[in-house]
């Protein structure tokens, strides 16, 4: 890995420049003719997109496969009105805790819900949890990462000691805090998971802007006369896309637990709303007697957030540089 | 292009300076001195090659030419006129003037950008927003470097280093520019590629009248191509003057010493006697006092270590040294 | 050649294995590298003669991979050891150095210690003779103030010095064979002609024979003894440096030294080779270079010539020399 990254720096340093000075070790003249590069310059094609989704599948057979259920499970979140048997907040008390059978494939509730209809329908809750704020969350540190490597100096050390402040605290304990303030509910959940986790973004954003902003083509860009936005939102961030893509897929579970967490905890989604968390609360006091009322909604987000890690995982080995030198 | 009467001069750098910080303690900084005190005269039309070891300082003083890289002190006249320190706003009406080849093809293109886009953003920068003006003309700037129109929405990792180079040069000619930086742009390819790009560079020269300065460590390469030559040791510059002869008869040692040691394809040339220059570069944090290469040079005298050389003109050609070659010595092999 | 042969490669076969198909990278190559001689290996990237040094040495990894050939090192065979034998051959009876000597060392011990630690691993001796055997190595290679340099890290030294220190590295065990990898492409020219002199100067006195890759014809010219030309995995040309320059026979070669631009005369342009070097995938079906050559004819397109003779030691792989015979490789 170390060797790898002292290559890539070593090629694409423009060599004999006193950007960085450190030490004494000038970069001298050098034409990279490893044999990794001799056939790279063969093959004269590298891989575009659809080259390395192919990879992917061909290579991950696992991060393939997770693709695919993370589609169901969307699929079945839009579609939750036509695929879940039962309506979710539908009652019926003489149907009380009935175990699992043909009727409820998963059985149900105290109070006589459909439990697999529950958690078709808190799909719903968990995947908007997954993606909104961590959207939210993904794009503030995107550009105060890109503010940070950019301009340095006191923007940088501002915004990347927050950052530090931010990442210091536990965050969970942060997103209580947060609802605890403003009180339960999805909006709020929003809000508090999108102030909690952008710090890591920013780091990774921060780390990459630094390196880009010393390559040639940044220079070119400069040298051409474009305007420093310009120069950020058209050369430097759609190269740090990939570590994005990789970042956002690994985010999402963190976000799907970080609800599921605050909604055990009753401070995150309110009943009768069927959010995984709160079923397995809800689900905590017949442990013993009716366990599925807990366990099907624990699997159920035990798959989504192991889904989305194994995908996000063999993204990486695709599409992170660094990693693909080994 | 032997004589310099008549002939307009283009961009003026006066004592120019460029030094970066390079640690130390907040008592005692240090600083690289890249380039110290430089003064050169680039004419229109011409090709001035600036040649040098590497750490000579020659890619900085190439950058802070076109202000890429803001110059510590001196300055520089574009057409008579000062752009250090010019505001960014007036500076963009001249910058469109100077552009840059780089050395290194791989890193110098955007890999997210496609042909398109890369020769098109200078066009769009300088308010061409109609798409298909735009697209008519980088068609024209992809036919005049060689490359074939079908790779119009190609992308960089598609190319190979010959190609990309080509790109390269057609994104620096997009604007009509009357200055480019050639930064080192064949030391890293192929030699059958290298020289098309060189043979590509010249014809753009011919017809557009381009002036260029040619960065290189290659003096063969220095020596199709440019028309002065300007050698440069240590943040310094050593010797100014024609091509042909200053490759006739090197005035400074330093200049004959680097003639010696290039490598000829010819082992007939080859000579165990043929001297060869002793020792390392020195640093630039802490360069040699008096003549900065007075530790390299065998001829050195008590003065080349108390004073620094000022220059000599020794006919059209310019010299720092207390001991110009001149007349002692000659010839390269 | 009627010297001693050490190092023997006949008909040696690598290929890369790529998602897009089997790369031919090494395709056929014979070389002989008599006792004492400098041999040179010149072409453009992607040419195949990095590949080459790394299959002689062993260190070829997937998705490379020797896939026929022979390697024989003073008669031995050594293309089918175990990894274990083959560790004991490098370094001890062939070594190598590569071009950027900074990413062969480690950065976090000082010179001395890394050129130490190779005697030691070799050579059964005390550590107070291996130091000394460090020091009369460090100035055999030309390092000025040895003792001091000994306890220096590789990023205080200059690219010069490390190469110098790469090369005594490689010397320590007065290998039989060294093969140098653009041992001066990333130098300086006046370092470069440093380095170049220490090396024919290593050669003639210990004896050791030298692999000199290079895309530089100029190094070429100026200090191998012959000269193998490659293109596109295949050897083109061979021949005595002399010969090789003043009888240059295949277009490729001509090309090549033609494109080059000379020090002692003006042109206006430049010669060129037109096109690209060929994606190694998709080879033409006769003669690789057919494609870019400007003396090909008809029969190049569809038949793959033979290295044949130019004269008693001089082949080309080129049909215009098929009257003169096969060259026995």
């Amino acid at each position: 890995m170390a060797d790898g990254k002292e290559r890539q720096n070593l090629t694409e340093q423009n060599p004999e420049t006193f950007k960085k000075p450190d030490g004494m070790a000038f970069r001298e003249h050098e034409e990279n003719i490893s044999t990794k590069e001799d056939i790279s310059g063969q093959l004269g094609e590298a891989d575009t997109w659809k080259d390395q989704l192919m990879t992917l599948i061909r290579q991950n057979k696992l991060a393939a496969f997770s693709a695919v259920v993370i589609g169901l499970i969307i699929l079945a979140a839009i579609f939750a009105p036509v695929v879940a048997p039962y309506d979710y907040l539908a009652q019926s008390l003489t149907d009380r805790l009935q175990d699992p059978g043909a009727a409820h494939w998963l059985g149900t509730d105290e109070l006589g819900r459909d439990v697999l209809s529950r958690i078709i329908y808190g799909a719903r809750i968990s995947l908007t949890i997954g993606l909104v704020p961590t959207l939210i969350s993904m794009a503030i540190g995107t550009v105060l990462g890109l503010c940070a490597g950019f301009y340095g100096g006191k923007t940088d050390f501002i915004i990347m000691r927050l950052a530090d402040v931010m990442l210091a605290f536990p965050s969970l304990l942060l997103a209580m805090v947060v609802m605890y303030t403003m009180g339960g509910g999805l909006i709020n959940i929003f809000i508090a998971l999108s102030l909690v986790n952008w710090a890591g973004t920013a780091r990774i954003v921060r780390s990459q802007t630094l390196s880009l902003k010393e390559k040639e083509f940044v220079e070119a860009a400069r040298s051409i006369g474009v305007k420093k936005w310009t120069i950020m939102f058209r050369h430097i961030l759609p190269n740090c896309l990939p570590s994005l893509i990789v970042l956002f897929t690994l985010n999402i579970p963190s976000a799907i637990l970080s609800e599921a967490s605050l909604s055990f905890l009753g401070i995150g989604a309110q009943p009768p709303s069927a959010s995984w968390g709160l079923m397995v609360v809800r689900g905590k006091k017949y442990l013993f007697s009716e366990p599925w009322l807990s366990i099907a909604p624990s699997v159920a987000i035990m798959i989504v957030v192991l889904a989305f890690n194994f995908l996000g995982d063999g993204l990486r080995d695709v599409l992170d540089p660094y990693l693909k030198e080994q | 292009m032997n004589s310099r009467e008549g002939q307009k001069v283009l961009l003026e750098a006066k004592h120019l300076v460029k030094e970066f910080p390079a640690g130390g303690t907040r008592k005692n900084p240090q600083v690289v001195h890249a380039v110290t005190d430089v003064n050169l005269t680039i004419y229109e039309g011409e090709t001035l090659a600036l040649v040098g070891e590497s750490g000579c300082g020659k890619s900085t003083l190439g950058r802070v030419l076109i202000r890429l890289i803001e110059p510590t002190g001196g300055d520089i006249l574009y057409e008579g006129q000062s752009i250090v320190g010019m505001r960014e706003a007036a500076f963009a009406r001249l910058r469109r003037q100077m552009q840059i080849i780089f050395q290194d093809p791989y890193a110098s293109l955007n890999p997210r950008m496609s042909v398109k886009e890369i020769i098109g953003e200078p066009l769009l920068t300088y308010g061409m927003r109609d798409k298909r003006e735009r697209e008519v003309r980088v068609r024209e700037l992809m036919k005049e470097v060689g490359i074939a129109q079908e790779f119009y929405n190609r992308y960089p990792h598609q190319f190979s280093g010959g190609q990309r180079q080509r790109i390269g040069i057609a994104r620096a000619i997009a604007l009509n520019p009357k200055l480019i930086i050639c930064d080192e742009p064949v030391s890293a390819l192929d030699v059958s590629i290298q020289s098309q790009v060189l043979n590509l560079l010249k014809d753009l020269q011919e017809k557009y009248g381009l002036t260029y300065l040619f960065i290189s460590h290659d003096l063969s390469v220095v020596k199709f191509i440019a028309d002065r030559v300007c050698v440069m040791f240590l943040g310094k510059i050593c010797e100014i003057g024609d091509t042909d002869s200053l490759y006739e008869k090197p005035l400074h040692p330093y200049t004959r010493f680097l003639m010696n040691a290039i490598p000829k394809a010819d082992p007939r040339l080859r000579s165990q006697e043929k001297e060869l220059l002793s020792g390392e570069i020195p640093s630039p944090v802490n360069p040699p006092f008096g003549c900065r290469f007075h530790t390299r040079c065998p001829y050195a005298k008590d003065i080349c270590r108390k004073e620094e050389p000022a220059g000599q003109t020794v006919g059209e050609r310019q010299v720092f040294c207390h001991f110009p070659l001149g007349e002692r010595k000659s010839g390269l092999h | 050649m009627s010297e001693s042969i050490v190092l023997d490669i006949r008909n040696l076969k690598s290929h890369f294995f790529t998602a897009k198909g089997e790369v031919p990278a090494v395709d056929g190559v014979s070389i002989q590298v008599p006792a004492g001689k400098i041999i040179g290996i010149v072409g453009e990237s992607g040419c195949g003669k990095s590949m080459t040094a790394m299959s002689v040495m062993g260190l070829l990894r997937y998705p490379g991979k020797v896939v026929g050939g022979t390697i024989a090192l003073d008669g031995r065979d050594i293309t089918h050891l175990s990894p274990r034998e083959l560790s004991c051959v490098r370094g001890n009876e062939i070594s190598m150095i590569f071009q950027e000597p900074m990413t062969s060392l480690n950065p976090v011990y000082p010179v001395g210690k890394q050129v130490l630690e190779a005697i030691l691993l070799h050579q059964k001796v005390a550590k107070t003779e291996a130091k000394k055997q460090v020091l009369d190595i460090f100035r055999a290679v030309g390092i000025p103030e040895p003792e001091k340099r000994y306890y220096n890290y590789p990023h205080q030294l200059s690219g010069g010095l490390r190469q110098r220190v790469m090369i005594g590295m490689a010397m320590v065990c007065r290998p039989k064979v060294m093969i140098a990898d653009e041992p001066t492409t990333a130098l300086d020219v006046t370092i470069e002609a440093q380095i170049l002199r220490l090396m024919k100067q290593l050669c003639s006195e210990q004896g050791t024979s030298i692999i000199l890759i290079t895309h530089n014809m100029g190094v070429v010219a100026e200090v191998c003894d012959y000269v193998y030309v490659m293109y596109a995995g295949k050897v083109m040309e061979q021949a005595e440096t002399f010969e090789l320059f003043e009888r240059t026979s295949h277009p490729y070669t001509q090309g090549l030294l033609k494109s080059i631009p000379k020090l002692d005369e003006k042109t206006d342009r430049l010669y060129t080779i037109d096109g690209v070097v060929p994606n190694l995938l998709h080879l033409p079906k006769g003669c690789s270079f057919c494609t870019r050559c400007s003396q090909a004819e008809k029969r190049c397109f569809t038949e793959r010539p033979g290295l044949y003779k130019v004269t008693e030691d001089h082949g080309a792989r080129c049909f215009r020399y098929e009257r003169g015979g096969q060259l026995d490789e």
